[in-house]
């Protein structure tokens, strides 16, 4: 068997589209999850049971259901009560919601992993448990959780390829028009691949200078 | 009334009593240890005085006031940590002056105070340094001084110094007490090493399950303990389980244990007679004569520790191991175990337990 890629590279602006759409649909995601998360997150370590509960409630159901029934609920299931999204819209906001679980339990991981200690050494010095938070736990939270992030921040670039099943044209929707004109379906998703694995790598190695810029501090 | 004072606080954990109708008093301005045993509620005193959790009964007052009532900034305590528990995304400086910034005081002021501190206790030169560019003792220097700078009505310390190695604690031991001499901060100090609680306290209170045992100066403490367990975790003792024989003859291993004072006990009552190893001597065989002289016991050295200007002998008297404390010497170096000994045992300082 011979691969000719010549079939795919009229198509290259295309698939460069489909990414951009693809950097742009994480981005948003990400900083959707990363909001929700924090909240979510703070929400399940802060000494208030019902926020407690209600922040274990949504960790333990956006991680016990798929996310593309998420997305589902959100872009067909949505309308029946009279909100309707864009299609794109609707992706972000059920990426990003998904993501949210699973980064609180990474900000509740880096939260604990501040020695007790130190919270109590704060409470006597006069501060309060909201400023002791800022000042004190989230900084080294942070640094204790941007590996995990990292991962995840991965994980939902890769995962956003479900986003084609709304009909949005990202990168893998691209790929299917592609090859469905070309019929070069190895080399279309070849090529595909390879362009994920580049946004990923570029995600990995931002991560990781952001890491090592934190340790020097 | 003491300037904190603690009355029937009992505190419980599930099932194990971590205080037990605990009574403490402690005068403004001393510094008080709470010397004893792992478990026996040192750390869970301190935690209650602080204001971190709450006894199941009991009452707690603090410069006269009730402490239950207040919140954990009112109290206005310093406290530090075995594990120091610095701020490791802040430097030494802002360290220090966390507790002040809490507090609202003015830029100028902080400045002025924080200086003050770093210098007091030596690390002036840190204090653009992160935590974890210091070592240990300097971060316990650090912890302390971010303790003070509040300038709390109590200070408290758990084990501040036994995650140090030994040379660095014998340092900065004696520090802490300079400092807490002169800036006149009503302490409570806790350790479970003895020698530590003796060298630095106005007063020691030792604990044992959940309970003060005896409270009272370091001398007061080590000279004249007043149970067996006091006399057995302040130092190194011999403990001789005796029987009363007339006011002042013991019978103790079938040999007669005279003591210097009468007991005033009925005759074949059970006594405890502490000793210590520094009280009792060791002669060879045929150094003194063995007849007429008191208390005196033939035995065998079982062992032999090298503890630098003394050293301490194990000396076995029937079954029972005698330790005795000899300023090192040839005569002692020259005792081999398994070899005969004559064991003097001073009964002047002994302490007898009912
Ligand atoms: N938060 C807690 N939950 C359950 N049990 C506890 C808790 N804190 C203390 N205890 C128990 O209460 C008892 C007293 O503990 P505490 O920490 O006061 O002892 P301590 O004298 O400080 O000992 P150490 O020298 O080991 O620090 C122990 O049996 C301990 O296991
Ligand atoms: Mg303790």
């Amino acid at each position: 068997m011979k691969l000719d890629f010549s079939i795919v590279f009229p198509y290259l602006p295309m698939f460069f589209k489909g990414a951009k759409a693809t950097i742009e649909a994480s981005i948003l995601a990400i900083l959707i999850g990363l909001a929700i998360g924090t909240i979510v997150g703070v929400g399940r370590v802060i000494p208030l049971k019902p926020i407690n509960f209600i922040a274990w409630l949504y960790v333990y159901v956006i991680r016990g259901t798929p996310l593309l029934v998420q997305l589902f609920m959100i872009y067909f299931g949505l309308p029946s009560i009279g909100v309707e999204l864009e299609a794109f819209t609707a992706g972000v906001i059920g990426l990003g919601i998904n993501s949210g679980g699973y980064v609180a339990e990474i900000v509740r991981g880096g939260i604990e992993a501040v020695p007790k200690g130190q919270l109590e050494a704060a409470k006597v010095l006069g501060l309060s448990y909201i400023q002791t938070m800022w000042h004190i736990v989230l900084p080294q939270a942070i640094r204790n959780m941007l590996p995990a992030l990292g991962n995840e921040f991965i994980t939902l670039v890769k995962e956003s390829s479900l986003l084609s099943t709304l009909a949005i044209t990202e990168l893998t929707m691209v790929g299917q028009q592609v090859r469905s004109v070309t019929f070069a379906s190895f080399e279309v998703f070849i090529v595909v691949a390879l362009i994920y694995l580049v946004i990923t790598t570029a995600v990995s190695t931002l991560v990781r200078y952001i890491e090592r810029k934190w340790q020097v501090r | 009334m003491g300037y904190i004072e603690l009355r029937n606080v009992s505190k419980r954990f599930g099932k194990v009593v971590a205080l037990d109708n605990l009574n403490l008093s402690v005068e403004k301005g001393e510094l008080l240890t709470l010397l004893g045993p792992s478990g026996c509620g040192k750390t869970t005193t301190l935690r209650l005085i602080a204001g971190f959790m709450k006894p199941d009964s009991g009452e707690i007052y603090i410069d006269g006031k009730n402490a239950l009532s207040m919140s954990i900034k009112e109290r206005k305590i310093g406290i530090v940590f075995q594990n120091y528990a610095l701020f490791p995304n802040l430097s030494v400086f802002e360290n220090v002056a966390f507790g002040l910034r809490a507090r609202g005081e003015s830029e100028r002021k902080i400045r002025d105070k924080v200086q003050q501190l770093l210098e007091m206790i030596g690390i002036a030169d840190k204090a653009s340094s992160l935590p974890s560019e210091l070592s240990g003792g300097q971060q316990q220097r650090v912890a302390l001084a971010r303790a003070l700078a509040i300038e709390p009505k109590v200070l408290l310390l758990d084990e501040p110094l036994s995650a140090l190695d030994a040379k660095v604690r014998n340092m900065l031991r004696f520090e802490i007490k300079r400092i807490q001499r002169e800036s006149g901060v009503t302490t409570i100090y806790v350790t479970h090493d003895q020698e530590e609680a003796l060298s630095i306290s106005d007063r020691v209170a030792v604990m044992n399950k959940g309970r003060i045992e005896q409270l009272g100066a370091p001398a007061e403490i080590y000279l004249n303990p007043s149970t067996k367990f006091v006399a057995d975790f302040v130092g190194v003792n011999n403990f001789l389980e005796a029987v009363t024989w007339n006011g002042e003859t013991l019978l103790w291993e079938g040999y007669q244990l005279k003591l210097k004072t009468p007991v005033g006990l009925t005759p074949n009552s059970k006594v405890t007679v502490v000793i210590r190893p520094e009280d009792v001597l060791l002669f060879k065989l045929g150094e003194i004569p063995e007849e007429g002289e008191e208390n005196l016991f033939r035995g065998r050295v079982s062992g032999k520790i090298f503890l630098g200007p003394i050293t301490r002998v194990a000396v076995k008297v029937k079954e029972k191991v005698i330790l005795s404390d000899s300023i090192s010497s040839e005569k002692i170096f020259s005792l081999a175990e398994g070899e005969e000994v004559m064991v003097k045992i001073d009964t002047s300082k002994a302490k007898v337990i009912t």
